[in-house]
């Protein structure tokens, strides 16, 4: 570690440096994350707008919606 | 979420480890001047605080990056349903981050203020602990107590400002938040009435902005704290921040010690803070040869063994041992080659055998027991309930100051180095167990080099050479009986000590 001028950003990245593997996968997950928490509510205006506009049997609406339900589901 | 908690379970004890092992290892490599000058507490307290602080951070960043993420995709999502609730969000986000860019500088900057004024309340506290004998002999209680309320009290208003900043920021935020909240539902009922919007959408806005509420309502809370422990960590990072004093030559070798001559070669040196104490000193120290060191109170004995020890680097000249130059050494190695048994003797909170094995970490049980034996503390040990394995309290507060420097006398026995100094190493002991000790230590001292710094002149009759200080010069030198002959200073302090110690003025 030099001590000259050490500043605190490069006294971090000196730190994470050996552990970037994981410091890459924390970030991509916090990416993940980030999108499906704003893209969950959007599929659920899918399946409301889907199960509003259904005009059939109203026991086949689950089958209309089931795709939006299982992207919800994963999301 | 639990793919997270394994990366976090993976990266943080390995950060936290990479951080203390580093901070550590940097931070013994401070001069003996470093800790002369800083609190043990309030170093320790900044490799705990960095730790901490380093995770935070961390963890804020990673937070910080999701909410960024989130807020770019919701933008996106908002412009699918209407481009209007992707503007209010967008410059709602605005917003929110001017709001946090404004009170951020202030809020870093308190809390400097506040790590440094903590860290101060840490070292006083620390200090005062470590005190506590001196306190309860001067019955001076209420007096720490003012003292350190003093310092809690400091402390206590600069955590107050720094919270009264972000206790404002938070409300800019709220109001924020709420005009987001109120714009999207009245946009929203304002298009549902016009047919604009379906239910989907009015329930995709609103549960995208109460999501977006709570997330950055954490951030927020987590941005507080990220101020705070960026202001820790910058205080921790003063430790590695500030270049040690003493480093070895890039090209430094080990000493190599055959004969254990010792030469001051026009040596000059003053402490940072006094005048100069030695000017051009020349002396030579001959192998195997025992010195005694003589002088009152700051005529510069002490700092003659701290320049061997390179404890200070010299203004000018050198000093070499065995023709070798103790800068172009090794510190390791110099250390290595020199056995020292200081005034102010402290131990680690260990077992005995283990601080006596300090001097030789690879030395046996068997061996530890005789160098104990030797230096007259195996008996007091052996009376100990727990023998070797005894613990001897925070720098062996549990023993008395005759047991300590058996101690380290033993510690010492047991480094066989070549070069050996003692500094009042029998100061604290009795009459009997000094005499005892020094048949120990006489033994010691064949075939080494050997300097004794002593105010009980007695103990240097059977020196080979002594030498007189005053004010950093040598004044005389010679045996006890050349200097008896001389009617000089020496004759006149050993008439005026008649068997006892030095006079403090002459």
């Amino acid at each position: 570690m030099n001590s000259s001028q050490t500043s605190l950003k490069r006294f971090f990245f000196e730190i994470i440096k050996p552990h970037k593997g994981y410091v890459i996968s924390l970030f991509f997950i916090a990416f993940y994350w980030g999108l499906s928490n704003s893209f969950s509510p959007y599929v659920l205006k899918l399946i409301i707008d889907k199960a509003v506009a259904f005009s059939g049997d109203k026991s086949a609406v689950f089958h209309a919606v089931k795709p939006y339900v299982i992207l919800y589901i994963l999301l | 979420m639990r793919v997270l908690d394994w990366v976090r379970l993976k990266l943080f004890p390995s950060v936290r480890y990479d951080l203390v092992t580093a901070m550590f290892s940097y931070l013994n490599r401070h001069s003996h001047h470093y800790f002369q000058n800083h609190f043990a507490g309030s170093l320790s307290n900044k490799i705990s605080d960095m730790q901490s602080g380093f995770i935070t951070i961390l963890s804020t960043m990673d937070d910080t990056f999701a909410q960024c993420v989130g807020l770019l995709i919701a933008i996106m999502m908002m412009l699918l349903v209407h481009p209007i609730f992707a503007l209010i969000l967008f410059l709602w986000a605005a917003a929110f981050i001017l709001i946090a860019i404004y009170f951020f500088k202030p809020i870093q900057q308190l809390s400097n203020i506040f790590a440094t004024s903590k860290t101060t309340l840490v070292g006083k506290l620390v200090d005062s602990i470590s005190n506590m004998t001196n306190v309860r002999l001067f019955s001076r209680n209420a007096y720490e107590n003012n003292l350190i309320q003093a310092a809690t009290w400091d402390t206590t208003n600069k955590d107050r400002t720094m919270q009264w900043t972000i206790l404002k920021m938070r409300v800019f935020w709220d109001v924020s938040i709420i005009v987001l909240i109120g714009l999207n539902l009245y946009v929203l009922v304002a298009m549902y009435a016009k047919n604009q919007v379906s239910i989907g959408d009015f329930s995709f806005i609103i549960s995208l902005s109460i999501s977006i509420f709570f997330n950055l309502w954490y951030v927020a809370s987590q941005f507080v704290v990220f101020a705070e422990e960026l202001g820790k960590c910058r205080q921790a990072l003063t430790i590695i921040s500030a270049p040690h004093d003493i480093v070895d030559q890039p090209q430094a070798k080990s000493l190599i010690v055959n004969q254990g001559r010792i030469e001051f070669d026009e040596v000059t040196f003053h402490y940072a803070e006094g005048a100069h104490l030695f000017q051009n000193k020349n002396v030579v120290i001959a192998p195997d040869q025992k010195i005694g060191l003589v002088g009152l109170s700051g005529s510069g004995k002490t700092t003659f063994v701290n320049l061997i020890l390179r404890l200070f680097d010299v203004e000018s000249g050198k000093i070499l041992i065995d023709g070798q130059n103790i800068q172009s050494v090794t510190q390791d190695s110099l250390h290595e080659h020199i056995a020292m048994i200081p005034q102010d003797i402290s131990l680690f909170h260990r077992t005995l055998m283990d601080n006596i094995r300090y001097g030789c970490v690879h030395a046996g049980d068997d061996e530890v027991i005789a160098a104990s034996k030797k230096a007259h503390c195996h008996e007091f040990i052996t009376h100990l309930t727990h023998g070797y394995q005894s613990l001897v309290g925070e720098r062996g507060i549990k023993l008395s100051g005759g047991q300590r420097q058996r101690i380290a006398i033993a510690r010492a026995m047991l480094k066989n180095a070549p070069i050996l100094i003692l500094d009042e190493a029998t100061s604290a002991l009795d009459s009997m167990t000094e005499k005892h000790i020094q048949e120990g230590l006489h033994l010691l001292m064949q075939g080494r080099t050997t300097i004794v710094i002593a105010h009980r002149l007695s103990t240097l009759s059977e020196m080979d050479r002594i030498l007189v200080f005053d004010k950093g010069r040598i004044i005389e030198d010679g045996t006890h009986e050349e200097l008896i002959k001389m009617h000089g200073h020496y004759a006149c302090m050993w008439e005026m000590q008649a068997g006892g110690f030095l006079p403090e003025k002459m």
